[in-house]
């Protein structure tokens, strides 16, 4: 931390401290060009308004930081919900830090609005609790943290995270064991280490079960409800034969954007083409057929994560038990059993029912 | 809440002035080390706080915005706390984000608690808070600058923002009218939000500029939730067929999706059998199949208005200059596929 004081910027800007204060206060009776100097001062000392002038009692703002990527602000709302329900009952208050993972100013930005909010300790979403540039900053700055769903997490006490991998492994196989040969799956974001990671718990899962990879089945999707259905369309567009029968999403947007194209081409669900996606959102429930999917428990694992963070900041022992949170299969109505390709008898069948109904209409039902 | 020990038991107790303590506390270089020190001690001892106000007068800022909520849906959380963030990264103010129950009778009190404890600037309010006056009496009697956001009167347009839900929803009812549908049912949300009556009585508003009766038959009572929506729904459908509607309105998006859900396993097509309309434009309008004819609700917008707002109270500005007609943020009508004309009878 610099110490530049308010009157250092006022010697060096040459205005009297109530201008720097008027500026600071975004008070509109300072000329813009007096304001453009003040701004420089401010910006090449690198000040900071007196934290300890915004706060009295002591060093503690009984305030942990939320630190989350913009495009993940929905993601963060499950994360502030676990959060909150800790911080509640210890009377902390939590303050949010949207950022841009891909700014290049990411880690000087998070280290100002740490600094400027006083927060205690911070909790790290992903992806950026994946970037060593954002770890850095806070290890310098003397930040305590906590990481939620990092990748690489076998070395590091402040973290918590779920059992992607094997919960994907299980969900292959679950749905070869509905029949599926030709299972169809849309990774992650890349950038997201631990979506990007569910791919591995596939590979794994077809090879318990002895399928052979299928590269043509695999695409690259971007997390986002519009890239899910860019790979649905992809995949469906496959020749009959080599088609899948179930394609198993990363997460529930981009299964949703399956399920889409799949309306789309009048494919019935499940009993044309099985959809499965992962992390049980809400959306996973309100679409038809509503998803099966593996429910990854957000709220408990950002509850975890703050009772972490509590214990670091009472500099209580860390407790290496319980930083994993299990994440379980959910089965709904978008899975099936693979379609019977004997597709004679499934247009008998259709026919014959519609001739039932026919009848039916006739003698006045 | 606890009684605060007032600045006159600090100053007593450490024997110094009032206005020593007050120097202490702002920090002012015209105190000598050790009698610094020796009032941090006894305020630290007595655990005491300068109330708010008091700070404020003093010109410190804690650059704390806050933001209370008690709502359901975590799009609108998100929402808002993107959209007033969006103002505020510029001005350096952040926001703390506290989860409150408004059903509790300790609403006020709890409030309060927060307030204080945080030290914030200002606050803004969300529905179904940005309605309650025992929590705008607390914020008033503190003294800290806030903002409503949707509260169901125009009666404080100085310190609100509005939408126009009614309206929306008459126009969405009138474009099914256009469209041929003459049986159009509604089904209510979560009554104890103001927004939801607007929206009903748009429906009504709809009806009746078109010459249509209301019918009881047509109007189903949800709590807000897709399941809910899906119960109302079934009782809706499950009629002669003379007298079923062929397009349903719905207070909300998750609510609309139950409504699609309910059709979907009744076997009736949407839109050709039922049109079907949402509340909101949440990214699960868009995300379902069809997708969702509905009422974009201008969130983001709404919480940047009111964070530029709130930021001109703490700059200062006066109720004059803030005396201004009511700032309206229009809700529109985004027509999608769930939507269509009514099949001829």
């Amino acid at each position: 931390m610099t110490n530049a004081t308010i009157h250092d910027v006022a010697a060096q800007a040459r205005v009297s401290i109530k201008t720097v204060s008027r500026v600071i206060n975004n008070v509109k009776t300072v000329q813009p060009q007096t304001r453009e100097r003040v701004m420089r001062v401010i910006r090449k000392l690198d000040y900071h308004p007196n934290p300890s002038a915004r706060g009295l009692g002591g060093s503690r703002s009984y305030l942990i930081g939320l630190l989350y990527d913009n495009s993940c602000a929905y993601y963060a709302t499950g994360v502030l919900a676990g959060v909150l329900e800790t911080c509640r009952a210890a009377r902390y208050q939590v303050v949010l830090h949207p950022c841009d993972y891909e700014a290049p100013t990411l880690a000087a930005e998070i280290s100002r609005n740490v600094r400027q909010s006083r927060a205690d300790g911070v909790i790290v979403t992903p992806p950026l609790s994946d970037m060593r540039t954002v770890i850095d900053a806070l290890e310098e700055q003397s930040i305590p943290f906590v990481r939620i769903a990092p990748a690489e997490h076998t070395n590091d006490l402040h973290c918590v995270f779920t059992n992607d991998r094997e919960s994907c492994a299980k969900m292959t196989e679950q749905l070869a064991s509905l029949g599926h040969k030709r299972i169809g799956f849309v990774v992650g974001n890349p950038d997201h280490a631990a979506v990007a990671d569910r791919y591995r718990g596939y590979r794994d899962g077809l090879r318990a079960c002895g399928l052979q990879l299928d590269k043509k089945l695999v695409v690259q999707g971007y997390n986002s409800y519009n890239s899910g259905a860019e790979c649905g369309r992809k995949l469906l567009n496959l020749p009959a034969a080599k088609r899948p029968t179930a394609i198993f999403a990363s997460n529930d947007e981009m299964a949703a954007g399956v399920l889409a194209v799949a309306h789309g081409m009048g494919l019935a669900v499940p009993e044309d083409l099985s959809v499965a996606g992962f992390d049980d959102v809400p959306l996973a429930s309100q679409v038809w057929p509503a998803l099966t999917t593996i429910r990854q428990p957000i709220p408990v694992m950002s509850a975890r994560a703050a009772e972490l963070l509590l214990r670091q900041l009472r500099g209580e022992p860390d407790d290496r038990s319980g930083h994993i949170v299990e994440s379980t299969l959910t089965f709904r109505q978008s899975t099936g059993p693979a379609p019977n390709r004997n597709l004679v008898d499934r247009t008998r069948n259709g026919r014959l029912a519609k001739s039932i109904a026919a009848v039916q209409e006739e003698s006045g039902e | 809440m606890l009684p605060r020990p007032a600045i006159g038991t600090v100053a007593a107790e450490a024997r110094v002035s009032i206005k020593t303590v007050s120097r202490v506390i702002n920090n002012s270089r015209r105190v000598t080390a050790a009698t610094r020190e020796h009032v941090m001690g006894v305020i630290r001892r007595l655990n005491y706080s300068p109330s708010p106000t008091a700070r404020r007068l003093a010109g410190h800022r804690s650059y704390l915005v806050g933001l209370p909520f008690d709502n359901p849906y975590a799009s609108y959380v998100t929402e808002v706390q993107s959209g007033s963030l969006a103002s505020f990264r510029d001005a350096n103010y952040q926001v703390v984000m506290h989860a409150c129950d408004a059903r509790s009778p300790q609403i006020a009190d709890e409030i309060h608690l927060f307030v204080d404890s945080v030290r914030v600037d200002g606050v803004i309010l969300t529905p179904p808070l940005s309605d309650m006056s025992a929590v705008i009496a607390v914020l008033e009697s503190e003294a800290i600058p806030f903002v409503r956001i949707a509260p169901s009167t125009r009666s404080d347009p100085a310190r609100s923002i509005f939408t126009n839900d009614r309206e929306a929803c008459a126009a969405m009812t009138r474009h099914l009218i256009c469209l041929g549908h003459r049986r159009i049912g509604f089904v209510i949300g979560q009554l104890d939000h103001a927004g939801t009556v607007q929206r009903y009585n748009g429906y009504c508003d709809g009806l009746e500029t078109s010459g249509l009766n209301r019918s009881v038959r047509l109007v189903a009572q949800g709590d807000g939730t897709f399941e809910s929506a899906v119960e109302c729904t079934r009782r809706l459908l499950e009629k002669p067929s003379g007298t079923l509607p062929t397009a349903i309105v719905a207070s909300n998006d998750a609510m609309a999706a139950g409504v699609l859900t309910a059709a979907r396993m009744m076997g009736i097509a949407v839109p050709d059998e039922l049109s079907i309309a949402g509340f909101g434009d949440e990214p699960l309008a868009a995300q379902m199949w069809p997708r969702l004819s509905t009422i974009r609700q201008p969130l983001h917008a709404m919480a940047q208005q009111a964070a530029t707002l709130l930021m001109r109270q703490l700059r200062g500005e006066t109720a004059d200059h803030l005396q201004q007609p009511p700032r309206l943020i229009e809700s529109t009508l985004v027509l999608r596929q769930s939507t269509a004309a009514a099949r001829a009878p």
